[in-house]
């Protein structure tokens, strides 16, 4: 389903994602968005996990003290996972 | 994220958020935050997390080593959605809601074609899809 040319390297909206640099340091994010190491990790990316491939188990503290692995889910349930901070 | 959560808990989809690093602590818009220094400011930073954004999807830490975070990718915003046979059916570099919806109408549907599910979500007029 997924594109391979279609990994976004900022988020889309308005100004070409560039709405979102006024709450970061510019010249933090210009040396980011041009340096090799996040040139290659975005081109890596599809091949970490590769699409059709078994998905590696994730075992996580929650918020409110348990233990959630996604073991749990397997035969019973699909699962979407998220990757975020506040920041 | 809650939108696809409403859509779909009930079609047997479980959705869960990894709380990683802080990749703009200290920035401009961000004065307040720093990295991480242990595992238990991590959590108090994502439980902050949860009451800023009035989360219900459950949200989970990573250890410091963050080992299963690199592991998929090292980047701080990706979405994955797994199937029940735990094979991975999409991955992104961001939430694009709508690819998302797709994929999740496509495997719920595929469960149950008795009760298809069509793809709503939207974010346009939203300013972003993040």
């Amino acid at each position: 389903m997924a594109k391979p040319e279609g990994y976004f390297k900022r988020p889309p909206g308005p100004l070409a994602g560039f709405w979102s640099w006024k709450y970061l340091n510019l010249l933090k994010t210009f040396r980011l968005v041009t340096s090799n190491r996040v040139r290659r990790a975005y081109a890596a990316f599809p091949t970490m996990v590769p699409l059709g491939s078994r998905f590696p188990e994730i075992e996580l503290t929650t918020t409110d003290g348990r233990t959630v692995n996604t073991r749990a889910f397997r035969a019973e349930k699909h699962f979407v996972l998220f990757t975020g901070a506040i920041t | 994220m809650h939108e696809l959560q409403d859509k779909y808990a009930a079609r047997g989809v479980e959705f869960l958020t990894m709380y990683v690093r802080e990749p703009h602590a200290g920035e401009r818009g961000f004065p307040g935050y720093r990295d991480h220094e242990s595992f238990e400011h991590k959590m108090e930073v994502a439980r902050e997390l949860v009451a800023l954004k009035d989360m219900t999807i459950t949200v989970g830490v990573d250890d410091m080593s963050q080992e299963q975070h690199a592991g998929l990718g090292n980047l701080p915003n990706m979405v994955f959605v797994v199937d029940r046979a735990g094979t991975l059916a999409y991955s992104n570099t961001w939430l694009h809601a709508e690819e998302v919806d797709a994929v999740l109408a496509r495997l719920v549907t595929a469960d149950e074609p008795s009760r298809p599910v069509q793809p709503t979500v939207t974010t346009r007029g939203l300013g972003t899809d993040i």
